[in-house]
């Protein structure tokens, strides 16, 4: 069985729904009860200055895959390590 | 010990005496969980890098999946940690001059606020346990109240015994300025349920049983 490799971009798009809206209830929290201290602020400004980070470093990383080439449902496409197992009945 | 002089729906003349978090060890201790934890995709990247050729060909479709993989986990690693850092942060124990407000982070949607005027105090102890409590001086302080919470527990505060010390002053200060007579007649007002009134200056309304109970016994 094959599909199209852009079908993998839907699992890790429904995680970004739920994790952007977890964020921004987090961050309103924070922000909300947190008095608007300087740890509170700090600490949110942080938070998104690393989400934005990784969302952009996987954008850059993934720029180059080719979104419409098919994958085979069934075998691996990693390269695993070779693994050398000597059969011991043969010794 | 952080001490804020103010914070939102304070009461006209109510000045902050305390502000508790709990102590930095808890915090560093969560930090230290989350740093390990960090260390897993690092592992599995140098792992992946030395002993497979997937990061070789960027157009791949393994490293198409690794890199959707390791960015999932990064985002909800941040995300949790931020979350845990929140539930931290947002733990607070304010102490004022009137009252006793213990705000409970439990989880992300989970937030409990009860507060308690400082009168209602009855007994305040203090206890540091454990060979890292007596290090860094930190240990709880449980406050036995006569309303419907009982009692304020303070976890893993710093500086426990300073914390009670300051509590059995401002209830000294409190007696001192209303005289015994005034504490004896709000200790029959909370039995009778109803000591906002006495504080806040509006006129009380009438307490009126149900059909058929009993009159409130008033012990004085």
């Amino acid at each position: 069985m094959t599909l199209s490799l852009w079908f993998i971009l839907i699992p890790f798009g429904l995680l970004l729904v739920v994790w952007l809206v977890l964020s921004i209830v987090a961050i309103v929290k924070m922000l909300r009860f947190g008095f608007v201290s300087r740890p509170a602020v700090i600490s949110s400004f942080g938070f998104v200055i690393f989400a934005v980070g990784v969302l952009v470093a996987t954008t850059i990383s993934l720029k180059e895959v080719d979104w419409t080439a098919s994958v085979e449902i069934g075998t691996p496409s990693v390269n695993l390590p070779s693994v050398n197992i000597s059969n011991p009945l043969s010794r | 010990m952080k001490i804020q002089p103010t914070f939102p729906n304070m009461l006209p003349g109510e000045r902050v005496v305390l502000m508790l978090h709990r102590h930095g060890f808890v915090a560093v201790r969560i930090a230290l969980l989350y740093i390990l934890l960090a260390l897993v995709p690092v592992a599995a990247w140098l792992l992946l890098g030395t002993r497979t050729e997937v990061f070789v060909d960027v157009t791949s479709t393994g490293y198409a999946l690794i890199t959707l993989l390791l960015s999932a986990y990064a985002l909800v690693w941040g995300l949790l940690f931020f979350v845990s850092w929140l539930n931290y942060y947002l733990d607070v124990w304010i102490i004022t001059n009137e009252r006793i407000i213990n705000i409970t982070q439990q989880r992300l949607f989970h937030r409990i606020v009860s507060e308690q005027k400082l009168y209602r105090v009855q007994d305040v102890t203090w206890q540091i346990e454990g060979v890292l409590g007596n290090l860094l001086k930190f240990g709880n302080v449980t406050i036995q109240t006569a309303g419907e919470q009982g009692k304020f527990t303070f976890e893993h505060i710093p500086d426990p015994e300073a914390v009670a010390k300051a509590v059995m002053n401002l209830l000294e200060q409190i007696e001192n300025q209303m005289g015994a007579n005034t504490m004896a007649k709000m200790d029959g007002d909370l039995l009778e349920g109803s000591p906002t009134a006495k504080t806040t200056g509006k006129p009380e309304p009438p307490l009126t049983p149900p059909a058929g109970a009993a009159p409130p016994s008033i012990k004085l």
